[in-house]
């Protein structure tokens, strides 16, 4: 008897570790989260009043908060499209296989490798207004120099083109696998009918590829909504609020402004926009 | 004909040159921190710069290293990378050996529920978990930084493929022969997934040593703080010693790249881990 209970609670005792982590470390918080969102409360007395959509409703007039959203989404949109465009075109360049593109693939990968806060210093070193390269380059063609990190449209397109930066390896290597299932005898026949490179890329590659495109948009969207450690270490999200994206704002809310209901509460907007961008993604996989 | 192969050989070492410069260029911001950093403080002000130092110098790696603490850093950093991987190789590979091998209620739900977990970034329970972990003394404890991530989803997802396709009959032999369910775990699952505990362990390492999330909300005090959170805290101070936190940036960057270059098959064929960032 006591045997029969055993076996039947082997695999319990074996997901148990995991599933205590998860739950006290994932679920638990995800939990407490939705429930502050519709409180009030601090860190030092906890949650003190029920107070239903309050938070939310605030978050409609909120200066701060509709800044953060407002600057989250342009960042997003031109982050998403710099990455396709250009981790497409790597991909299409390293196609082939050969030492060149082999040893290329590995230098335009090596970002992805490197922590956030390691790409925003190598920025920064590089754009600094009185130390960096590339404002000394500039005066030694007899420009002036650019305040890169202090002008706020400057400021947004170097955070912009470091995002880039460190996420185009990775979706570089998953446009080159989606090219590798295109038949090559498609190409052949296309060859055979006179196609030129151009025709082909648009009548074959970019049909062909359109589930993969798909996929890597969706999948840097999500990361790009995510984006926080860059900028933190490059602008500190300014000059002002300029490049204050909505995970620092949710930051500040709790911890420098000391609210983490009404945080818990922007956290929620986040997850929902995540949320609805993953189930796109499954459904997309999907029908791969 | 010949002349047709020699002239695509030639267009093809001429592709090669061009891809390969191009990288080069591409990692301009990084070989420009690596080369900064051997340059003695004064020649960092010097106008216009120099490619490569003028009198190379270790000196900005040993201010970093004494002076700016980077020692107790790195220590803290290989600490939390190495016990965080350990303990999601043993915990992800028992989940994942009862939900490959065995029938249980509440399988399904498990497997689901391990694959939602993947949705919810640290992004947006940061706060909650802040929290959580201050009700369990863990806030300021390299622990807090360690035991939460380690229950990644990916991990159990990568293993669990993988234990599906050994035989079971395996199992059924070695149950035969006396064994206990830990020894088949133990003496035969765990020697057999060889391969995606690898994997895993290589993607576990570097995603522990990159964190930054983590370490910034749990970690307040000096002794405790990683290389991430340390570069950041230097970086965001008033008037930035550039020369000992380029320095500390290469000490940062240094174990990722090594781990990179020696396996970067694994990072750049194996899609099934990296795709999801754990």
């Amino acid at each position: 008897m006591g045997h029969r209970l055993g076996k039947l609670l082997t695999p319990y005792f074996f997901v148990a570790p995991n599933t205590l982590i998860f739950g006290i470390f994932v679920l638990l918080p995800m939990v407490y989260g939705l429930i502050y969102s519709f409180y009030r409360g601090n860190f030092i007395s906890g949650l003190q009043q029920f107070v239903g959509l309050e938070n939310y409703r605030k978050l409609l007039h909120d200066q701060a908060f509709l800044s953060s959203l407002l600057h989250t989404l342009v960042y997003v949109f031109l982050v998403v499209l710099l990455v396709v465009a250009l981790s497409l075109a790597l991909a299409l360049a390293l196609r082939a296989t050969s030492l060149g593109t082999s040893l290329a693939r590995i230098g335009f990968y090596l970002p992805v490798i490197l922590s956030p806060v390691v790409v925003g210093v190598a920025w920064r070193w590089m754009f600094s207004s009185d130390l960096g390269v590339i404002n000394a380059l500039l005066s030694s063609l007899g420009q002036s120099p650019v305040p890169w990190l202090t002008d706020i449209n400057w400021a947004r397109a170097v955070v912009i083109l470091a995002s880039v930066w460190s996420m185009a390896g990775f979706y570089m290597v998953i446009f080159i696998g989606g090219l590798n299932t295109i038949p090559a005898e498609l190409y052949q026949a296309a060859e055979v009918d006179g196609a030129n490179p151009r025709q082909q890329f648009w009548q074959i590659t970019l049909p062909l590829l359109a589930p993969t495109t798909l996929l890597v948009t969706i999948l840097a969207t999500i990361n790009a909504f995510k984006a926080f450690e860059i900028i933190l270490v490059l602008t500190n999200g300014g000059p002002g609020d300029a490049t204050r994206l909505l995970v620092q704002n949710i930051y500040l809310t709790a911890f420098e402004g000391a609210n983490p209901t009404y945080a818990s509460a922007q956290s929620v907007v986040l997850f929902a926009i995540l949320m609805l961008l993953t189930l796109v993604q499954m459904r997309v996989s999907r029908e791969r | 004909m010949t002349t047709a192969n020699q002239k695509r050989r030639w267009g093809r070492i001429l592709r090669d040159g061009v891809v390969i410069g191009l990288a080069i260029l591409f990692l301009v911001p990084v070989i420009w921190v690596v080369l900064s950093s051997f340059k003695p403080s004064a020649e960092l002000y010097v106008l216009p710069p120099t490619l490569l130092p003028k009198e190379p110098t270790l000196a900005n790696y040993q201010s970093a290293l004494t002076v700016g603490n980077f020692a107790t850093y790195t220590w803290n950093s290989f600490f939390v990378a190495t016990m965080s991987t350990l303990i999601a190789l043993l915990t992800n590979s028992m989940a994942a050996f009862a939900l490959a091998k065995y029938r249980f209620v509440g399988r399904e739900g498990l497997f689901l529920l391990t694959l939602a977990t993947i949705m919810i970034p640290l992004q947006v329970i940061m706060v909650p978990i802040f929290l959580v972990l201050r009700n369990m003394g863990l806030t300021d404890s390299l622990w807090g930084i360690i035991i939460p991530p380690a229950a990644t989803p990916t991990g159990v997802f990568l293993l669990r493929q993988y234990m599906l396709s050994i035989p079971d009959e395996i199992l059924e032999s070695a149950r035969m022969d006396g064994a206990s369910e830990w020894g088949i775990y133990w003496r035969i699952i765990l020697p057999l997934s060889v391969p995606a505990l690898a994997t895993l362990a290589i993607f576990s390492f570097t995603w522990r040593w990159n964190d930054f999330i983590w370490p910034f909300i749990v970690i307040s005090s000096e002794q405790k703080a990683t290389l991430q959170l340390a570069l950041a805290r230097l970086v965001g101070q008033f008037g930035v010693d550039w020369s000992t936190l380029l320095a500390a940036t290469v000490i940062t960057l240094l174990p990722m790249l090594i781990v990179f270059l020696l396996l970067q098959r694994y990072f750049l064929s194996n899609l099934t881990a990296g795709s999801v960032k754990g």
